[in-house]
């Protein structure tokens, strides 16, 4: 049976994200860099994450899907992923009247998502427009 | 655009002579002429008003970083002073730190037509020039600030007078500045490991030159060299109760400087109000006024400008990093330091002068002393050295300070009585008039600046003039309050030889021009060697993206100087 | 082949100036000295890019794309502009002005990167310097919550670490480099020290060194997961120093806290000043924010979160940033120029921004374009058209033009030009 850890997680800028919206936020480089989370080994071993497999993080805002790597320089029960349209699907609005949301310090469930695909960018921009 | 008759004014136009003399002033294609050519143009009605030549204000921080960070600090200030748009205004907000807009738009409804911008950081030069474009109905100028330069101190240390007038000359052309603006030389520069200097003869951290060195070797450039205006400087040990004696000192040191051909003047003072305190802490303070006045009264090779107090909550801004982190101690209020790479600082404190605060009541004294104890009005400036002292939409009120004794003894009974028994100013009986009010804020600043066509209204000056709903012949100084109120709204203002303000109403916003020295040294290539050396070595940006280009200055006015070998 | 050189890279707020751009036949082949992002930037600027206008996903020419385009902001009851923080300085006050016109609000990127920074700063002020200074002075550099390495690849090279200075010649050995995160970074790894904290306790770490700094007592041995001795340990390293500089990201900013971590961490430099020289700089993200910041500062008072809908500047961030005014569903028309909300903002504000009619500036495909009513292509500032960008100290530098942009598409200042032509004639027949 695969468990569920609860993370804390991190959202922000990554030198291939970088790198890849400078090609353009359509393209496989930036795809790749923004649609992973960056777990702890200590982390993928509790939640017996097998290679290649997509993961499933969740808030009270929303689900999405993404791949996973180990990161060395995470602790436990953290969980890192570049800014993009992919994490901010689970991200909440609320700014605290600053007009900043919160990015960082952000509490997530993570667990295996059982064979669900990572979303496209078109997937994701065609579930807006048909939004009710 | 069609001439412009300004008819049956009283005329104060102090530079040709002229003592509010009923005249005809005319208008043709942007400046003052003699005779009309054709017929028609439009009257403008001055009947029983006075007429002057637009203002000149030498020094006001209307642009640049430091006058930005201001504003960005500050939402509590724009709050209480918020400007719609019009039909053909932008809007804005004013106070002590208006928008660039609103900066252009009032200054120009009080009747002034040319300020000039007395602090920039040369590496921030652009940002002064796209402030400057965005300041609608006025011709400016920008001042470098070189007293804490890497290569001032350089070239003062080697005592390397051909060098340090190039470099004069290229950082001029270099950030399209006007003037050699000094501030608190040396002690900036100590600022930068925290510390500061504490008289002239201090000595600058690394460099081991002295203030004094600084001031000097600077002023001798600026004459030699030829520059339009003297060496505008904010003394050290600003802020520090006993301080006239440094200003008098610094005044002291470049008297033997032989003026350029055409002036007598080697030094211009700033704001000396801030550097007039007599006592020797905050406790104790008083005014110092009467010392410098006496001083500035038998040496001619000074002139001043006051940096009048206003009782309000205003936003000071200098260039005086140390000064600025003192007043954070002393007041407690938000504090903003900007140190500029090898070449300057900034320091930004709000800060309320109180009525009751028996230090402010003669700060507010020492002002209206330094204007009425120097007797020579064309070597003494109206200025609140804006926004420090006050926001410059309170000239009017000082202007009524100055005219009316009454208009004085009433704030004195208002404020706190120390100012009564520290400083001279209850027995200051002169009464200044309209001639003087137009010297020390026309005719007398623009000369200082070496402007020829501004400041009067002889054939061939701008067509800037003002006309104020204000008669001279009945007027008496005890109806100060009608004068403050003639001279906050200008009847009329016209710029350029363009009707622009009319009852205080923007009719036009034109652009105005910016004035620059486009000047080389012979020598330039071999500094250009030198500069391009240490500019790998220490600054942050490549030597060939640290200039201003042309297309900074859509409406920029070179002046050009003859270098002589 | 012509050789361009002292060009400035158009994509973090280092604005390095020292790029050199290889062109041929109006085409970058070849750049020299930027790092991975200025290479991908400069080497793929006309990759993906958008070519034609498009009304409702269907090519239109240009002039019917401006004019759709004023219609939906001149009807819309409460427009918002927003981005401006990746195009030059003349695009954005013309921003400004179409915002006025339109009595819109106007935010730009700084209210979700570090708008909070300015709130601070509000509060109690800021002690600051240039870069140049940090290069030649500071021997104490702190990274706090910032990962230059990734964020600013050559911070480090040209300003904070590595390089010789006036007073440092010895490079990096004269520095002694802090990297305080809640992850090791590729940044701690360059550290001298690396401090681990735990997710949202900045604020108390901050507090608890200030007190360290003060000489007061802290209660308890741990806080945020830094032991007090290493706290008391940082604070006396910091009060030795003989210029110290601390750059912060977007760590503070962005978690827990807000603008009262930083609020912490300004007073604690201010408060530094009493003991030796330090200064603080935020790790400004977008090349231009800075320059958005202070044009729309100059202009209206107010560095961000304008509102112009009773005709003169208001500024409230909560009420009028562009987070809020969506996911508050408020906004009901949007022009977005020099940004991507929709790749950036949490999915509540990208929802409402699906359903109202958006007209983007843009040079490539992003989620936004692919959102909006109308999407006019636009150059790209720094590379086919020149302008102002502030550096993140402020420091002001006049982009290049190297290249000329592909036919028919024109630098984000002439679009709005054209906008607010439109915008003018479509009120004055109302009125």
């Amino acid at each position: 049976m695969t468990g569920k850890i609860e993370v804390n997680l991190l959202t922000g800028r990554s030198l291939d994200q970088a790198v890849g919206l400078e090609i353009g936020k359509a393209s496989k480089e930036y795809f790749n860099s923004v649609s992973c989370v960056e777990l702890s080994k200590a982390d993928v071993d509790t939640l017996k994450l097998e290679k290649d497999t997509t993961v499933e993080i969740s808030t009270s805002h929303g689900r999405v899907i993404l791949s996973w790597r180990v990161s060395e320089g995470l602790s436990p029960g953290s969980a890192f992923v570049a800014y993009g349209p992919w994490i901010n699907q689970i991200l909440g609005s609320e700014t605290n009247c600053t007009g900043t949301p919160q990015y960082k310090g952000v509490k997530a469930i993570v667990k295996p998502a059982n064979g669900e695909h990572v979303l496209t960018l078109l997937d994701l921009v065609k579930a807006l427009k048909e939004a009710p | 655009m069609s001439d412009i008759i300004v008819k049956g004014g009283y005329v104060y136009d102090p530079l040709n002579g002229i003592d509010g003399e009923k005249a005809d002033i005319l208008i043709s294609g942007g400046k003052v002429i003699e005779k009309l050519k054709g017929r028609g143009g439009k009257v403008v009605d001055a009947s029983g008003m006075v007429v002057m030549p637009g203002g000149v204000d030498i020094h006001s921080h209307i642009a640049g970083s430091k006058v930005n960070t201001g504003r960005m600090l500050r939402p509590e200030d724009h709050r209480k002073d918020v400007v719609p748009r019009g039909k053909i205004t932008r809007s804005g907000v004013g106070y002590s730190c208006p928008s660039t807009f609103v900066t252009g738009y009032r200054y120009a409804q009080m009747g002034y037509t040319s300020v000039m911008e007395p602090a920039m950081p040369p590496i921030g030069a652009k940002h002064v020039h796209e402030e400057l474009n965005d300041t609608p109905m006025l011709d400016m100028a920008a001042f470098p600030l070189f007293g804490n330069n890497l290569f001032t101190l350089k070239y003062v240390k080697q005592g390397d007078m051909e060098m340090l007038k190039a470099f004069v000359l290229w950082l001029l052309r270099a950030t399209k500045g006007y003037a050699i603006k000094i501030v608190n030389p040396g002690g900036v520069e100590n600022w930068k490991w925290g510390r500061n200097v504490g008289g002239l003869d201090d000595i600058v951290e690394n460099y081991e030159v002295t203030p004094r060195q600084i001031i000097t070797s600077l002023a001798k450039a600026n004459e030699e060299l030829g520059l339009p205006h003297t060496i505008h400087l904010h003394c050290n040990n600003l802020g520090v109760p006993g301080n006239y004696k440094t200003t008098i000192e610094t005044m002291d040191a470049v008297k033997d400087i032989k003026p350029k051909k055409g002036r007598k003047t080697t030094i211009h003072v700033v704001h000396v109000q801030f550097n007039a305190l007599d006592g020797e802490n905050w406790g104790n303070v008083r005014s110092g006024a009467s010392q410098i006045a006496k001083y500035v009264n038998v040496h001619d090779h000074v002139s001043i400008d006051l940096g009048q107090v206003i009782f309000t909550d205003t936003t000071t801004m200098t260039g005086d990093g140390p000064w600025q982190f003192r007043l954070w101690n002393l007041s407690g209020n938000k504090w903003v330091n900007k140190d500029m790479e090898m070449e300057a600082g900034a320091g930004i404190v709000p800060y309320t002068f109180r009525k009751e605060n028996p230090a402010n009541s003669i700060q507010w004294a020492i002002g209206l002393e330094l204007a009425l104890e120097v007797y020579d009005p064309w070597r003494v400036y109206l200025t609140t050295d804006h926004p420090n002292g006050g926001p410059f939409i309170f000239y009017p009120k000082v202007i009524a300070w100055l005219m009316s004794r009454k208009a004085r003894n009433e704030t004195m009974l208002e404020v706190n009585k120390a100012c009564m028994k520290r400083s001279t100013l209850i027995d200051c009986y002169r009464e200044y008039t309209f001639k003087e009010i137009a010297t020390v804020t026309r005719a007398a600043t623009a000369k200082a600046l070496g402007m020829a066509h501004k400041g009067h209204l002889g054939p061939g000056a701008d067509g800037d003039v003002s006309v104020y709903d204000i008669n001279p012949r009945s007027w008496r100084p005890s109806m100060h309050k009608e004068l403050e109120k003639a001279f906050t709204l200008a009847k009329y203002t016209i710029k350029g030889g363009e009707l622009v303000v009319k009852d205080g109403e923007v009719l036009a916003t034109p652009q105005g021009s910016t004035y620059w020295v486009d000047a080389k040294a012979p020598n330039e290539d071999e500094l250009v060697k030198d500069l391009e050396a240490d500019f790998q070595k220490y600054i942050t940006i490549n030597f060939r993206n640290y200039p201003v280009d042309d297309a900074y200055l859509p409406h920029g006015i070179p002046v050009k100087l003859e270098v002589k070998n | 082949m012509v050789v361009h050189t002292d060009v400035i890279c158009p994509f973090c707020g280092s604005l390095c100036d020292d790029i050199e751009v290889n062109v041929e036949m109006n085409k970058i082949v070849g750049i020299k000295n930027g790092c991975a992002i200025s290479r991908s930037k400069f080497m793929n600027y006309d990759v993906e890019r958008i070519t034609y206008s498009t009304v409702e996903g269907k090519k239109v020419q240009y002039r019917e794309a401006v004019e759709v385009a004023a219609k939906i902001l001149v009807e819309a009851k409460r427009p918002i502009i927003y981005g401006l923080s990746k195009t030059e300085n003349d695009a954005i006050r013309n921003a400004v002005y179409l915002a006025e016109l339109i009595g819109g609000a106007i935010d730009n990127t700084t209210s979700v990167c570090h708008g909070s920074s300015i709130l601070a700063m509000q509060h109690v002020g800021s002690a600051t310097t240039t870069l140049g200074e940090v290069k030649n002075r500071a021997d104490i550099i702190i990274f706090w919550g910032a990962n230059p390495v990734e964020a600013h690849p050559r911070h480090l090279i040209r300003y904070s670490g590595m390089p010789k200075g006036m007073y440092n010649p010895n490079g990096r050995k004269d520095r002694y480099i802090v990297v305080v995160d809640v992850r090791e970074t590729k940044s701690a790894k360059i550290a001298d020290q690396f401090i681990r904290v735990e997710p949202n306790t900045d604020f108390e770490v901050l507090q608890a060194l200030r007190a360290a700094v003060r000489g007061e007592a802290i209660h308890g041995e741990m806080i945020g997961g830094v032991s007090v001795n290493v706290i008391r340990a940082l604070a006396e390293k910091m009060k030795g120093a003989r210029v110290g500089c601390l750059f912060y990201g977007l760590g503070l900013n962005q978690s827990e806290g807000k603008h009262m971590n930083i609020d912490a961490m300004y007073s604690l430099v201010s408060e530094m000043n009493l003991h030796t020289k330090f200064a603080v700089n935020p790790m400004r993200g977008c090349y231009n924010v800075t320059g958005a910041n202070m044009v729309t500062a100059w202009q209206t008072g107010y560095p961000f979160a304008v509102d112009m809908s009773r005709g003169y500047p208001r500024y409230n961030p909560g009420e009028y940033t562009a987070v809020d005014l969506l996911a508050r569903k408020e906004a009901d028309a949007a022009l977005v120029m020099g940004s991507d909300p929709a790749a950036t903002f949490p999915i509540d504000a990208v929802r409402h921004l699906a359903k109202i009619p958006v007209v983007t500036l843009e040079r490539k495909r992003t989620p936004t374009a692919m959102l909006s009513k109308v999407v006019i292509p636009v150059a790209t500032s720094g590379i086919e058209c020149d302008g102002t960008a502030y550096r993140m100290d402020v420091v002001p530098l006049k982009l290049r033009k190297v290249v000329d942009p592909p036919k028919g598409v024109y630098p984000d200042a002439k679009v709005l030009e054209d906008i607010i032509e439109r915008v003018k004639t479509l009120k004055e027949g109302v009125e």
